[in-house]
């Protein structure tokens, strides 16, 4: 593909997403809760669409379709598993909104150190959710330069396409935070969807349509519909892919911390219906493609390149191509600048010894953003060929916070002191087990250890030990209002 | 059993499921989309189970 094409339609994309940008600014007012939470009064289409666009990232159209091709209709049970993860939010997402209102809670790692009372345990998760949450973004930013590197037979190098999403990315979360951020990513994932439905139906209609496509995937590769499929999805790589991810809405603080910033419960509402509807129809479409470019472009050795390759094959009119790819660059723009901003909205108000200021913690947090995305973009030119392994490992380092977020809000038993271990102990372990004994994360060894011993340290050091006298009582003080609120 | 009781034992049913039916049942059947049907109709199961959930929340 020529890449004038390419820049153009990055170009018209980068002009509409800052006019949005500029537009959703004039809204903030100059306070922490208001740049970091977009002052508590997102409406439930904005909220979800956000909330989908930060959740569903490159990983789908880049690595999942990459894991169909390699390995078939698992591929799809993985991602579901992930998706039904969604059920906790029924339980925890009102939880959430409540306790933010109630003590005026911005981030997730803060609301555990409310919760516990104590500031080590809000810093702990402060700091495991940088440490684990750098590669995620590394794979955001290894997969715009993998995918416009590919499509344009290298004329866009892989530094300058990094370069490319790294800017945008940190343009858009400086301007207004989460309001530029929502915004944004509300646009960014009708984007994605249209494109990648339009995508689909031209490879399937290539293919013969919807018919001739099952009958084809049924007659030439009738054991990528089967499980384990060709070999990569054993039940045992399954269970170790799934069972991080499922926690995804409690564990990843980016997609958490968007409980706190709908305006009441109806919105919590639609914005879950949002998430389930996108994620749904997304999640069938990049398995899909995974399918029409495995009958389209067989033999590919790097199977995260399925999606270049694909576009390359003549079976997508340019147009709808460069559509595409804007998506994509959509999907990975809108959860680094999500996570970029969750991660500096921690770093301002939980890692300080005293409490920053509303105008330093919005500088600060400013600061942040722009160090994580640079960091994570020198990451992504270094080791753009294990997209995979990271994003993997990020899901199963981050589950060490849910141990101490189910007991915040369920069990009043749970003490500061069994916080800390359980986060401190459980990252140790996953750092320990993937790095020093090089286990791998298709190994279910590793996510099954972490999640034992968070949750066994979290019991087991709680029990030893007594609540702090400054700990809150989420469970008693929240119990009138969900009762109000007609929740479980 | 409370409501709530009866909703998170369907819930962790019909998760448990998404599991072990595609491995346990569907597993082997020659050139079929078994599978590929089974997991929608799960995904569809998960939209119902969170509707059930939500709907008696007031803003």
């Amino acid at each position: 593909m020529a890449p004038v094409l390419v820049w153009a339609a990055v170009g018209i994309f980068a002009l509409i997403g800052c006019g949005v940008a500029f537009a959703a600014a004039r809204g903030n007012t100059g306070r922490a809760d208001d740049y970091y939470l977009g002052g508590r009064v997102i409406g439930g289409a904005i909220s979800g669409l956000s909330y989908a666009a930060t959740t569903y990232s490159a990983f789908m159209l880049v690595v999942l379709t990459g894991l169909t091709y390699r390995g078939g209709i698992g591929a799809l049970g993985f991602e579901l598993i992930y998706f039904s993860g969604l059920t906790l939010l029924v339980v925890f997402g009102p939880r959430f909104w409540l306790a933010s209102r109630e003590w005026g809670i911005v981030t997730p790692s803060e609301m555990l150190g409310r919760r516990y009372g104590s500031k080590a345990v809000a810093r702990s998760a402060a700091i495991i959710s940088l440490l684990f949450l750098m590669p995620y973004c590394t794979t955001q930013l290894a997969g715009i330069g993998l995918l416009l590197s590919e499509v344009t037979g290298g004329a866009i190098t892989l530094e300058l396409a990094v370069a490319t999403g790294a800017v945008l990315a940190i343009f858009w979360t400086l301007l207004a935070g989460l309001r530029s951020v929502a915004w944004t990513d509300a646009g960014q994932a009708a984007v994605m969807l249209v494109a990648a439905l339009l995508a689909v139906g031209f490879v399937v209609a290539a293919i013969g349509g919807p018919g001739a496509f099952v009958e084809r995937v049924q007659a030439e590769r009738p054991e990528w519909l089967d499980v384990p499929g060709p070999g990569l999805w054993a039940l045992p790589t399954f269970l170790a892919l799934s069972l991080p991810w499922f926690f995804f809405p409690l564990s990843n603080p980016q997609v958490s911390q968007r409980l706190f910033v709908v305006r009441d419960l109806g919105a919590m509402r639609a914005m879950i219906f949002w998430v389930l509807g996108f994620g749904l129809i997304f999640t069938l479409i990049s398995v899909i493609w995974g399918f029409a470019a495995l009958i389209l472009t067989p033999g590919l050795e790097n199977t995260s390149a399925a999606t270049p390759a694909l576009l390359a094959s003549g079976a997508v009119p340019v147009v709808v191509a460069l559509l595409l790819i804007v998506g994509i660059l959509s999907a990975a723009i809108s959860t680094l600048d999500s996570i970029a901003l969750t991660l500096g909205s921690m770093t301002a108000r939980d890692l300080p010894g005293r409490a920053l200021g509303e105008a330093r913690q919005i500088f600060v947090g400013r600061i942040v953003v722009v160090l994580v995305i640079a960091f994570a973009a020198l990451f992504a030119v270094r080791q753009a060929a294990v997209v995979d392994q990271l994003a993997a490992l990020s899901a199963a380092g981050l589950v060490v916070s849910v141990p101490a977020i189910v007991g915040a809000f369920f069990w009043s038993r749970g003490t500061a002191a069994g916080a800390l271990a359980s986060l401190v102990g459980g990252a140790a372990l996953a750092i320990w087990m993937a790095l020093e004994t090089g286990i791998s994360v298709f190994d279910p060894m590793l996510a099954g250890s972490v999640i034992a011993a968070s949750g066994g340290l979290f019991v087991a050091v709680s029990l030893l030990t007594r609540p702090r006298p400054e700990a809150l009582d989420f469970r008693g003080t929240l119990a009138p209002k969900l009762r109000a609120h007609g929740v479980w | 059993m409370t409501v709530f009781g009866w909703w998170l034992t369907i819930v962790g049913g019909l998760i448990l499921s998404g599991i072990v039916v595609p491995y346990g049942i569907l597993s082997g059947a020659p050139a079929s989309s078994g599978i590929a049907v089974f997991w929608t109709l799960f995904a569809l199961g998960v939209v119902a189970v969170i509707a059930a959930g939500i709907r008696g929340w007031r803003a």
